[in-house]
C-alpha cells in the first residue's frame, strides 16, 4: 500500500540518511553537473569525494553510499552506477574515472564481522578500483580488491584479488577468461 | 562505555553491547541508532503480524514481505532488514518456517517453506540470499508444486551475501558460506565453505 511504503521510507530517511538532499553537507569534494534518477541513500560518516557528472540511479531500487568513521569513498569523473547498488566505504574505495556499474552491485571494503567473533567489526581493507572499468550486473567487490583500468568483469561474478588491467574476469571468485576486453 | 558490565535484562545488554561497539560513531548518530532501534520494535509488531509465533525484541527495518499460508515461527531478538529491498518469509499451505533466536536476515534474502525449512540461532545471512525448499521460491504454483526437500541451518552459521541454499541442503553448526556461492550439497561443522557449487575451503 503506498502508505506503509511513504511511512518506510520516511523511517529511513529518519533512521539512517544524514540529510534530505542527495549530497550530504559533508562531502569533501562535490563535482558539478551530476545526475540523479530517484533518490539515492547516501550515509556519510568519513570522507567522501565525488568527481563531475556522477550519474547514479536509484529507480526502481534505491542505490546506497556508505562510508564509515574511518572510510573513504573516492569517486572520479563520468561514473555511471546503476539501480540497486551498494558501496560501503569503511576503509578506502577508489572508483576511477568513466567506470560503469551494473545494477544490484555491491562493493564492499569490509566483511562486517570478524569470522571468528561474529560481533567484532573488522577494519576493512581498500578496494581500487581503476579507469574505465566495466562492471557488470549483480557483481559483488569484496575487501582488498584491485581491479585494473580497463577490466571488464561479467555479471554476477565475485571478485576478492587483484584483476589485471585490461583483461575480461568472471566467476565464482573472479577469474581472468581473456587476455583483451572488447571494444566499447 | 565498557562491555565488561552486561545487565541481566537482554533488552538492556543489547543496548549496552551496541553503544560499546559503536564507540567510533558521533554521540548524535549514536542516539538516532537507539532511537531507530525502538522504531524498529514498534514496526516489527506490525508486518510480523501474520507470522504464527513471534519471540521477543523482534525489529524490522523497512517493510518486509511475509506471505503465510501454513506456519511461520520465529524466536527472540530476529533482526529483519529491508532497508533498499524486501526481505520475504514465505510459508506455504502445507509449509513450516521456523527461526530461532538471535537471527539476522539482511534486505532481498527470501527465505521460503513450502514443507520444512529450519534456521537455527545466532545465525547471520546476508543479503539477497535464498533459503528455500523448492526449486521457485515465492511462486504460488498451486497444484503444480516442485518437489520439496528440507533445509536445515544449523546454530552459529553465516551466510555471507548473495549465497543460495539448495532444496535438501544441510548447514553443519558454526559453519560460514562465502559470498556469491550456491550450496547445493551438505556442509559439515565449523567450516568455511564457497564457490559454485560451494565446496569446503577450510576448517575454522
Amino acid at each position: 500500500m503506498i502508505w506503509s511504503r511513504t511511512l518506510s521510507a520516511w523511517l529511513h530517511q529518519l533512521c539512517g540518511a544524514s540529510s534530505l538532499g542527495p549530497l550530504p553537507a559533508g562531502c569533501g569534494r562535490r563535482g558539478k553537473r551530476h545526475v540523479f534518477h530517484g533518490r539515492p541513500f547516501v550515509e556519510n560518516l568519513g570522507q567522501l569525494q565525488i568527481g563531475d557528472r556522477f550519474h547514479l540511479n536509484s529507480r526502481p531500487v534505491q542505490s546506497h553510499l556508505v562510508t564509515g568513521p574511518e572510510g573513504v569513498l573516492d569517486i572520479g569523473d563520468d561514473v555511471f552506477i546503476e539501480y540497486g547498488t551498494g558501496v560501503a566505504a569503511h576503509a578506502h574505495v577508489k572508483l576511477g574515472n568513466r567506470v560503469r556499474i551494473g545494477p544490484y552491485a555491491m562493493i564492499l571494503d569490509t566483511d562486517f564481522h570478524d569470522l571468528n567473533d561474529r560481533a567484532v567489526r573488522p577494519k576493512g581493507l581498500p578496494i581500487t578500483i581503476g579507469d574505465d572499468v566495466q562492471l557488470g550486473a549483480w557483481v559483488t567487490v569484496l575487501c582488498g580488491s584491485i581491479i585494473g583500468s580497463g577490466a571488464r568483469i561479467l555479471p554476477g561474478s565475485v571478485v576478492r584479488s587483484a584483476i589485471p588491467a585490461g583483461v575480461v574476469a568472471g566467476g565464482v571468485p573472479a577469474r581472468v577468461l581473456a587476455p583483451t576486453s572488447d571494444a566499447g | 562505555m565498557s562491555a565488561l558490565f552486561l545487565p541481566r535484562s537482554p533488552l538492556l545488554r543489547q543496548v549496552v553491547q551496541s553503544w560499546s561497539r559503536d564507540n567510533e560513531l558521533p554521540f548524535a548518530h549514536r542516539a538516532r541508532k537507539g532511537l531507530a532501534y525502538l522504531v524498529h520494535l514498534a514496526s516489527a509488531r506490525i508486518f510480523l503480524r501474520a507470522c504464527d509465533r513471534v519471540g521477543l525484541r523482534a525489529r524490522t527495518q523497512g517493510r518486509p514481505l511475509i506471505k503465510n499460508q501454513g506456519r511461520i515461527e520465529i524466536g527472540d531478538d530476529l533482526n529483519l532488514i529491508s532497508t533498499f529491498v524486501p526481505a520475504e518469509l514465505v510459508a506455504g499451505p502445507r509449509g513450516h518456517l521456523e527461526i530461532g533466536h538471535r537471527v539476522l536476515i539482511n534486505f532481498g534474502t527470501v527465505v521460503a517453506a513450502q514443507n520444512h525449512v529450519r534456521i537455527g540461532s545466532n545465525v547471520l545471512i546476508g543479503p539477497y540470499s535464498i533459503v528455500a525448499d523448492t526449486e521457485m521460491p515465492g511462486l504460488d504454483l498451486g497444484s503444480l508444486l516442485p518437489e520439496a526437500r528440507p533445509v536445515v541451518i544449523h546454530d552459529d552459521v553465516w551466510l555471507a551475501g548473495r549465497v543460495t541454499v539448495l532444496p535438501g541442503v544441510t548447514i553443519g553448526p558454526g559453519s560460514v558460506i562465502a559470498a556469491g556461492s550456491i550450496v547445493d550439497d551438505d556442509i559439515p561443522a565449523g567450516v568455511v565453505a564457497g564457490g559454485v557449487p560451494a565446496r569446503v575451503i577450510r576448517r575454522l
